[in-house]
């Protein structure tokens, strides 16, 4: 048996690993897009490689989170950085997952027109760059130092809404994930 | 495909539990715990091993009704340094449940690390070979009870469990004008850096107080405490600028038999981080919901609209019916009298005539 802190270890490798492949593969295949790259196995290539890392990265960032949570000491929100690492790893986890099943419900046309591809490529690398800003939250946790300390990021303060609001903002996204995935389900009863 | 989904999310949860429930060799923080944690530590006691630490444990000051007294425990041994992170708990029993001292009828008033909890948690740094912890407790009815202190480490992947010999404590009643402290009072136990802190100390038929206080490593400060009202003493402690904690005792004289208390600690220390933990939850999950739903809906609208296009969008269709491939030119040229757009239109018929009237 392994402690959490370790699984939390090996968990956020994983993580870290998949979503830094997905983003630069992501910001390829937009170039690409825009033709600054002529390549066209590229497309292709970065289409699959990003969605598969992204999907991984996806597997991984629950295991990553739970075990965080257990291995942190005293309780598990002891310390702003955490929380804001709890903030910043949700919201990556919604991007990253939004990108997922808009590319594999809708196919590749989402790639192809360019309103889409625009928006599959921001939820891409968004997801990507805030999972490493989590991962860099973490190091100023644990070690006091990060990469990213160069732009003084403020992991010490947190921005937490009333509960009331925090609700509203719930019950705002299950219905708009509902409506969305009912749609492209293709179960509209219209 | 839903059933797929659904067996992963199953997993996904089930996997996710296992962490919430194993051992938490980080710790969980200073608490009211009972011997088997309550969840803390150590999963699953079956799975202990025994320490083979040493336990001592001493008791400072008379036992009488209300009145405070000090347990103090050294735990020592090399098994400690392989994990260095170790917990320590105050005990009134060994069955496991129900063993704190508050169900021994006694009152945690401080303990070693600023706070009034029974489970203490410390680290044994590099070139240390013992810990020490300490508690301030009072009896709050006449009553023998037995303190036994447990201890719970690490070290080699194993988790391991100490527990040390009982020892007996007999609450005596109060003697006739003892002098001593107000069976309301309560120490206080922290104070903000880099501030001087006023101690009030409530007594019973006191004259006089004089209060030594020392720095861990130090030597004794000795000063005379101010009377502010009728059986209210205080003196000042010095500020802190960092984390620290002081050690203070008071020596109470009166008509009657005079009383030196036990030591209580005085912690310097930042204000802990609190947050309503419920709250972030919500919000975290909210966060998490709202990009999904966001994103979603975007990718839909903007392909839903690409499709409702299409399905008007006829332009195609029609210019491809409306203007029909030329057939071949004979001899490579119009013949007479023809237009291009005629021959487009027209000439397959043209040349169908030709072939006809040929045979």
């Amino acid at each position: 048996m392994i402690s959490s802190a370790t699984f939390h270890v090996i968990s956020t490798e994983l993580v870290v690993g998949s979503f830094a492949m997905a983003g630069l593969c992501f910001l390829l295949h937009a170039i690409c897009r825009y033709e600054l790259i002529k390549n066209t196995n590229l497309v292709s290539i970065t289409d699959n490689v990003a969605h598969f890392a992204l999907f991984f990265g996806i597997i991984a960032t629950p295991f990553a989170i739970f075990s965080g949570i257990s291995a942190s000491p005293g309780s598990g929100l002891s310390s702003p950085i955490l929380v804001n690492k709890m903030f910043l790893s949700m919201t990556g986890f919604g991007l990253a997952s939004a990108a997922l099943v808009s590319r594999w419900k809708m196919g590749d046309s989402i790639l192809i027109e360019r309103k889409t591809m625009l928006i599959q490529t921001f939820s891409g690398m968004a997801a990507s760059g805030i999972m490493l800003l989590t991962a860099s939250a973490g190091g100023s946790f644990s070690r006091g130092e990060s990469l990213l300390d160069i732009f003084s990021l403020p992991y010490d303060i947190i921005i937490l809404m009333p509960i009331a609001i925090s609700a509203i903002l719930l019950i705002t996204g299950l219905a708009s994930t509902a409506v969305a995935l009912w749609k492209i389900l293709g179960k509209s009863a219209v | 495909m839903f059933r797929r989904i659904r067996i992963l999310f199953v997993v996904t949860i089930l996997l996710s539990l296992s962490s919430f429930t194993q051992a938490n060799p980080g710790g969980v923080g200073d608490g009211v715990f009972d011997m088997q944690c309550g969840g803390a530590c150590h999963g699953d006691s079956s799975l202990n091993q025994t320490s083979s630490a040493t336990i001592s444990l001493q008791v400072e000051g008379s036992p009488y009704l209300d009145q405070p007294i000090a347990i103090s425990t050294v735990i020592s041994g090399t098994q400690l340094s392989y994990s260095g992170d170790l917990g320590v708990f105050l005990l009134t029993d060994t069955t496991g449940h129900s063993d704190t001292p508050a169900d021994g009828q006694w009152e945690i008033l401080s303990d070693s690390n600023g706070g009034v909890n029974n489970y203490l948690e410390g680290k044994l740094l590099s070139g240390q070979d013992n810990f020490s912890a300490s508690w301030t407790i009072k009896p709050t009815v006449l009553t023998t009870t037995t303190f036994y202190i447990s201890i719970h480490h690490g070290g080699d992947d194993i988790p391991y469990f100490g527990i040390s010999q009982g020892l007996d404590i007999e609450v005596l009643p109060i003697p006739d004008n003892l002098a001593r402290l107000s069976s309301d009072f309560t120490p206080q136990t922290t104070r903000p850096l880099g501030e001087t802190t006023t101690v009030s100390i409530e007594t019973e038929d006191v004259l006089s107080v004089k209060v030594e206080w020392k720095v861990e490593g130090s030597s004794i400060n000795t000063i005379i405490a101010n009377s502010s009202s009728e059986g209210v003493w205080e003196f000042i402690a010095p500020a802190s600028n960092q984390p620290s904690s002081i050690q203070w005792r008071a020596i109470l004289e009166g008509e009657g038999p005079s009383q030196t208390t036990p030591w209580f600690t005085l912690v310097a220390q930042e204000p802990p981080f609190e947050v309503d933990e419920t709250a972030v939850y919500i919000q975290s999950f909210a966060l998490f919901i709202f990009a999904l739903g966001f994103i979603l809906s975007l990718q839909l609208k903007f392909s839903k609209n690409k499709t409702e296009e299409k399905q008007w969008e006829q332009t195609e269709e029609v210019l491809q019916d409306s203007s029909p491939t030329a057939p071949p030119l004979p001899d490579g040229q119009l013949p007479p009298g023809w237009t291009m757009e005629q021959w487009q239109w027209y000439g397959h018929e043209y040349l169908q005539e030709l072939k006809e009237g040929a045979q």
